[in-house]
């Protein structure tokens, strides 16, 4: 699957960052060979358009940096709170950025046939729950549409 | 009616959380002709957006979090039909002398005391059913935060909690409602007060997303767009602001009111709210039953302005929230069942402002001081002690805050130069355009809001129908 909002080779930096933040530990996967990064869609179509653009820059800009500067630039970033004033916010908004992305994808467990999001679950034992159902049928979605006096189209009913 | 409007409404609504919903409810039971405007969609309980990757995108403004300029403070914002209380937990609390004064003095309000909000509380408490956990069902995590809090020598009692029927015993966890409950077991507005209003004849839009406000004489027109593209205008005499702080704010800024509302923007106050970890040797399973069961209920802390909860996150939340990266990271998260969870939340006392920036984006200065971070140590700490003493071997604080909770914008206050809205809810100076909602608070409260803001929506509703009348 392609991103609709990245293109292939920024897609493949964020690969490598995600594999410095969850780089795996022999039960959990490393984040690349997940391939969860394909599902970044879920999250790109709703981020604000200047968060995707500054995100697609910052790919742009580390593509053809070697790993060792980008795994420095993320330990800069963890180092924000000796930095003062707008330098110092910054850092912490492209460090909880891309952690945001990474471990949204990772630990999210979308529906993923290769399998990894299952071992994901399991390597960390989630097994949160509704187990039931509601007894009483739910009238609530055909109030809601008799209520809208327009069409999905905008057109007067 | 000119051509480029849809139509005309005695009364339209914009936003759909406790404070339009009540409002809705009570003016379409009156029998008053309302239009409710939504940006956010509506989701059937059996099509709430299920990972967690997908409910944070979707039913919360800015793709999850807005950052404030600190980049600190990450504001959550309900975006779908029901506003805030499709993820909210819940708590409901009736606030008391100690809230009322700081407001009196903030806002010159003479009505902000217990006794007079208590008939409004009254007239909000049926709507939706209130009731504390029962003890049996408190898990792991609840147990070492009354245990903790016992050491320290605080008081932790008891959270009311708008729920009914979660079916703990059957093996239901309520961290996965944080995305919406698909049980209606949660008190959140769609299928409580919102339900009453369509079933009295509310007309609702969702994905309606007003851009700009007009006032025309004897008119005022709700500009916006229908489904992201189609432009659309439709008209009332009466106007409800009820978008919260930072939707009021930008709605108002954008289209032109700050000359007239110099306080526009300048009120905000939040709580910072902090997640504490301890990890421990033996399984907590805090994600496990009802989680958030318990608060600390003690005036020494609420003088400090620090409340604690006793929350916990899923998993790509936890994780985001959790320091670091890497293998350690992993090693963490690895113990996900072994962790418990502390949250202090901190009550601002310095305002902090909204603006927009030169496109129309939103620029949040959450305005805290020394003063609010000495607090957030003092807090850290006494949260740290607390699971220590329950035997952490290790604790840490989450990297940044979480900020469901805020209040201000469009303040009330009877001087028309430092607040927004009078104490009849009109804007200052516009008779038709009204407000009641989390952004008409005059300040922080310390306690969780949504009984209040159905209260205050309540006695707003009477004084438009009054008006109406
Ligand atoms: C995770 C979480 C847990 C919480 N737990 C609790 C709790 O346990 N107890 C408690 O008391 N409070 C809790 N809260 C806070 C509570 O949900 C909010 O304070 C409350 O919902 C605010 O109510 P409101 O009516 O002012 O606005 P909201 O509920 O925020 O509703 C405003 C609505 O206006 C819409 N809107 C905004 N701008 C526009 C526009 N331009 N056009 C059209 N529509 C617009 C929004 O999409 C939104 O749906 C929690 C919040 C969160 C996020």
């Amino acid at each position: 699957m392609t991103s609709k909002y990245f293109t292939p080779a920024q897609l493949q930096v964020f690969n490598r960052i995600g594999d410095i933040i969850a780089p795996g530990d022999g039960v959990l996967p490393r984040f690349s060979e997940t391939g969860l990064i394909h599902q970044i869609d879920r999250m790109a179509a709703y981020i604000p358009a200047q968060d995707a653009a500054g995100l697609r820059l910052l790919a742009d800009t580390l593509r053809f940096m070697p790993d060792l500067a980008i795994r420095l630039l993320l330990k800069i970033t963890t180092l924000n709170r000796y930095f003062p004033g707008p330098v110092g916010a910054n850092l912490r908004k492209l460090n909880l950025g891309l952690k945001g992305i990474v471990f949204n994808l990772y630990y999210s467990f979308p529906d993923d046939p290769s399998g990894f999001s299952l071992r994901i679950r399991e390597g960390i034992s989630w097994d949160g729950a509704i187990r039931t159902r509601p007894a009483e049928p739910d009238d609530l979605p055909a109030l809601v549409e008799a209520a809208n006096p327009l069409n999905r189209d905008g057109s007067a009913r | 009616m000119s051509p480029d409007i849809q139509a005309n409404y005695p009364v339209i609504i914009i936003g759909s959380g406790p404070s339009g919903s009540a409002i809705a409810s009570e003016l379409t039971r009156a029998g008053v002709r309302c239009l409710m405007l939504e940006a956010g969609k509506y989701y059937p309980r059996h099509l709430f957006p299920r990972p967690e990757i997908d409910y944070y995108s979707q039913i919360y403004w800015g793709g999850g979090i807005e950052l404030d300029t600190t980049a600190r403070n990450g504001i959550m914002r309900g975006k779908a039909v029901g506003g805030g209380t499709l993820a909210y937990q819940g708590i409901m609390y009736r606030f008391d002398e100690f809230v009322y004064q700081s407001w009196r003095d903030l806002s010159g309000i003479s009505y902000f005391t217990e006794e007079d909000m208590q008939p409004w509380y009254d007239r909000a408490e049926p709507l939706l059913h209130m009731a504390p956990v029962d003890e049996r069902y408190r898990n792991e995590c609840s147990r070492i935060f009354l245990e903790g809090h016992r050491k320290l020598g605080y008081q932790a009692k008891p959270e009311l909690r708008a729920q009914h029927n979660c079916q703990w015993d059957r093996g239901n966890d309520c961290i996965m409602c944080l995305g919406g409950c698909p049980l209606d077991s949660k008190g959140s507005m769609p299928h409580t007060v919102l339900k009453r209003a369509l079933r009295q004849g509310l007309h609702l839009i969702p994905e309606f997303e007003v851009d700009q406000v007009e006032v025309k004489a004897g008119s005022i027109i709700c500009r916006g767009r229908y489904r992201r593209d189609r432009r659309m205008s439709f008209s009332c005499r009466r106007l409800v602001l009820a978008a919260a702080p930072l939707g009021n704010t930008r709605l108002l800024l954008k289209s032109g009111f700050r000359d007239r509302l110099p306080a526009l923007g300048k009120n905000f106050y939040i709580h910072a709210q902090w997640f504490h970890f301890g990890l421990f040797d033996q399984e907590i399973n805090a994600h496990k039953g009802p989680f958030q069961v318990y608060g600390s209920q003690d005036m020494r802390l609420r003088r400090k302005g620090i409340k604690f909860e006793n929350t916990f996150a899923p998993p790509a939340g936890l994780a985001w929230l959790y320091p670091g990266y890497g293998r350690r990271h992993h090693a963490f998260m690895r113990r996900y069942r072994y962790v418990s969870c502390i949250e202090s939340s901190i009550r601002s006392f310095h305002p902090g402002t909204i603006r927009l920036d030169r496109n129309d984006n939103l620029v949040i200065d959450c305005g805290l001081t020394g003063d609010e971070y000495r607090r957030t140590r003092e807090a850290r700490n006494m949260a740290y002690q607390m699971l220590c003493s329950a035997g952490a071997r290790e604790v840490a604080t989450s990297c940044f805050s979480i900020c469901p909770h805020h209040f201000g914008g469009v303040n009330m206050g009877v001087d028309g130069g430092r607040s927004c809205v009078d104490p009849e809810f009109h804007l200052h100076g516009f008779r038709d355009i009204y407000c009641a909602d989390s952004s008409a608070f005059p300040g922080a409260t310390g306690l969780n809001p949504v009984f209040t803001i159905l209260a205050l929506s309540i006695k707003a509703s009477q004084q438009i129908l009054k008006e109406m009348a």
